[in-house]
């Protein structure tokens, strides 16, 4: 345990020397580029891997799936392994589904519920880096990628989380992980492969009754 | 020769026992602890609402849950402590963290952790047939709709 606490350290500190912050002219025409290419972004597909700790129950989840995004209104995020479960947001709807069963909630009067999806939509899409009423962003080059490190501005952001760090495919400009620390410390990492950009997606796959 | 006869069967029964022994050790912690998972949905008064995932660990002493959306944002975290039979609420997001918001919250989540108890006033539990848990507080118009995530067989 004391070693793997040693090693965790020595990696913490190797991986944030491997960090380097862009110069401010970089991190312009890095953000000018991810927002340009998050712009042009009508549709979105992926397999996603998700991993989160829970300290309090000493656990760590790890969930795969399928993610859909359409025209910056309509979110499928569909887990596949180790249980089924359907989240759809269609505009001001949300649908849960499982074991052939769903659900249709109303969100248009919760102002969190929106806050938070709309998060999700700009994090997966890059448009948060266009954010800056909401985040604070800080440009890193790592190795072969950006990170694009959000500090929320707002109180009411603040309290959903501490900090997100997007990391970025450079080549394509899209996002390929979401790591997602909570004010508790647990920590979220969705990393994202397989990634279709602006491949026709038929609305039926995000229709709510 | 009886005695030495008894001796050697106490021996064996020995040699068979500790191992027995030391493997219950280690099975009944692992049994005393479950894990469930549920996906989640809560409806609040005006029409609000909260879905996501929960996770619900129980053991002797107690147990805790976590309620996080699909994204990994956390709603709240409970700890229920059975020897003092409370819920206490950690990590609460805005719009439930308010005094009154935790108090009720932390009441209902006491039926999930201690089911066998007298349900508190005014909250009925309903096991729908496919294994759905509907947990209603009438009198804050607050209802848990907490569905098994059953694992998928490959």
């Amino acid at each position: 345990m004391k070693y793997l606490f040693l090693i965790t350290a020595i990696w913490s500190v190797l991986s944030a020397a491997a960090q380097k912050p862009a110069s401010a002219g970089e991190s312009k025409k890095m953000i000018e580029q991810v927002c340009a290419a998050a712009g042009k972004m009508q549709t979105l597909q992926c397999d996603f891997r998700q991993e989160k700790r829970l300290s309090l129950l000493e656990t760590n989840m790890v969930s795969t799936g399928k993610m859909y995004y359409k025209g910056g209104k309509a979110l499928k995020w569909e887990y596949v392994s180790p249980y089924a479960y359907t989240f759809l947001l269609n505009g001001d709807k949300v649908m849960l589904g499982s074991q052939g069963k769903t659900d249709v909630i109303q969100v248009n009067s919760s102002k969190t519920f929106k806050q938070i999806a709309r998060i999700m939509m700009h994090s997966i899409t890059g448009k948060c880096l266009s954010d800056t009423e909401d985040f604070h962003v800080t440009m890193l080059v790592e190795g072969n990628e950006w990170v694009a490190e959000l500090i929320p501005r707002q109180k009411e952001l603040a309290q959903l989380f501490t900090r997100i760090r997007l990391h970025i495919d450079p080549k394509s400009q899209t996002a390929t992980e979401v790591e997602l620390t909570e004010k508790s410390g647990d920590l979220t990492r969705i990393t994202m492969t397989n990634i279709k950009k602006n491949t026709p997606l038929d609305d039926a796959l995000f229709h709510i009754d | 020769m009886p005695y030495s006869t008894s001796t050697s069967r106490n021996r064996r029964c020995l040699v068979r026992l500790v191992p027995a022994l030391f493997l219950l050790a280690n099975i009944l912690p692992a049994k005393a602890q479950e894990l469930r998972r549920y996906g989640a949905h809560i409806t609040l008064p005006g029409g609000k609402g909260i879905s996501g995932i929960c996770i619900i660990r129980t053991d002797k002493d107690g147990g805790a849950m976590s309620l996080f959306n699909e994204f990994g944002i956390k709603a709240f975290d409970a700890v229920y402590s059975a020897g003092k039979d409370k819920v206490e609420l950690r990590n609460v997001i805005k719009p439930l963290n308010r005094r009154r918001a935790r108090k009720i919250i932390a009441k209902d989540m006491k039926c999930l952790f201690a089911p066998g108890k007298k349900t508190p006033k005014s909250r009925t539990i309903r096991h729908r047939d496919d294994g759905t848990l509907v947990l209603s507080n009438k009198r804050f118009k607050i209802t848990y709709h907490l569905t098994p995530l059953k694992d998928v067989v490959e």
